[in-house]
């Protein structure tokens, strides 16, 4: 397994998904799941985007070696209940709104605006 | 101390340090633009209420814009408990509609004394604060001055005492009737809000933008991200 793979396993099981939910989530079937996350398959960097959005995290993150950084970056995850896929579009796009918004305070602190 | 009690001293508590009378209503957008909690209204299944979150000193709050606005209000003045006052608050909640245990109990009581102080009192005509004497003109008059559901409005009266189930049962129904043929604005009783985003995120994004820090097309998307559509931006809305 590589790291990316193990991360995104890692990020799915905390977010209680199973390969199945991810995979209707993303239209694809639950066997590419498996193939993204043993390694045998990288998806394409528009999934990677999508992937990284339900998990709340930068897509860099999905690469991230550090389990520390990856445990830090977990709050964000919110716990799937009984979410609809589209609920779970809308809660994907929440996350990337905060995503967006903790990047340009960053920058904003950054820069000294 | 006995826990309504306690809440209703949190909810005094919230008033005063947000600068809002004892009787007055909540300006719930305003508020959250003073607090800065970024607030995003999304079209969500019937039963999640909404979600809350802090991360680092973000704090953030995901409204169900499908139910209606009062029931929306009733969401995020739950919400400020949590945020506020809740001591297990573990960073990130999803609030269901029946959750009715525990924090999410004291949340809901919150929110109830919250939108509905006891100085609602002053809006009922004396002759109507006799057990089950309140009319239905003064129930729309109290749920639209203080932008509260008709539900909320009720379980608050029968906990004051004013009315009983029975009460209830007869005067839950009709509601948007009863206030359009009072002369009432309706829309308090309708789903709305859909993708407003409540908070600084689009004053930051310009910002960074007119500082040329971020370029055009990330200015863009950010403001895509939030549910504008490319023909709604005007980058020269601001020129002189």
């Amino acid at each position: 397994m590589n790291l990316l793979g193990a991360n995104m396993k890692r990020y799915r099981e905390y977010n209680s998904l199973t390969q199945k939910e991810l995979a209707d989530f993303l239209g694809c079937s639950r066997e590419v799941i498996s193939y993204y996350e043993s390694g045998s398959r990288i998806p394409k960097i528009d999934v990677l985007n999508k992937i990284s959005d339900i998990f709340g995290i930068e897509l860099c993150e999905l690469l991230e070696e550090s389990s520390e950084m990856v445990e830090e970056n977990l709050v964000l995850a919110f716990r799937k209940n009984d979410y609809s896929n589209e609920d779970f579009g809308e809660i994907a796009s929440f996350k990337r709104i905060i995503k967006n918004y903790m990047k340009m305070e960053r920058l904003i602190t950054e820069y000294g605006l | 101390m006995d826990y309504k009690l306690d809440l209703n001293y949190k909810s005094s508590d919230f008033r005063s340090k947000n600068g809002i009378g004892f009787k007055d209503p909540i300006p719930f957008k305003s508020l959250l633009n003073k607090l800065n909690i970024l607030c995003v209204f999304k079209p969500l299944s019937e039963e999640i209420s909404g979600m809350v979150g802090q991360l680092e000193s973000l704090k953030f709050m995901l409204i169900n814009s499908n139910h209606s606005i009062g029931r929306q209000n009733f969401t995020i003045a739950h919400e400020f408990y949590h945020l506020y006052y809740d001591k297990n608050f573990k960073k990130a909640i999803v609030d269901y509609k029946n959750s009715n245990e525990g924090e999410e109990k004291k949340a809901s009581t919150f929110a109830s004394v919250l939108i509905l102080p006891d100085g609602l009192i002053d809006l009922i005509p004396e002759k109507e604060r006799g057990k089950n004497k309140i009319t239905i003109q003064t129930l729309v008059k109290i749920e639209q001055y203080y932008q509260s559901s008709r539900t909320a409005l009720l379980i608050r009266l029968k906990n004051m005492n004013f009315i009983n189930d029975e009460y209830i049962e007869q005067n839950r129904n009709n509601v948007i009737n009863q206030a359009k043929m009072l002369g009432y604005d309706c829309s308090l009783y309708f789903k709305g809000n859909e993708n407003v985003v409540v908070g600084e995120y689009a004053s930051i994004a310009k910002k960074l933008y007119d500082n040329e820090i971020i370029s055009e097309s990330n200015y863009i998307d950010y403001l895509i991200d939030v549910g504008m559509n490319s023909e709604e931006i005007d980058l020269n809305a601001f020129d002189e």
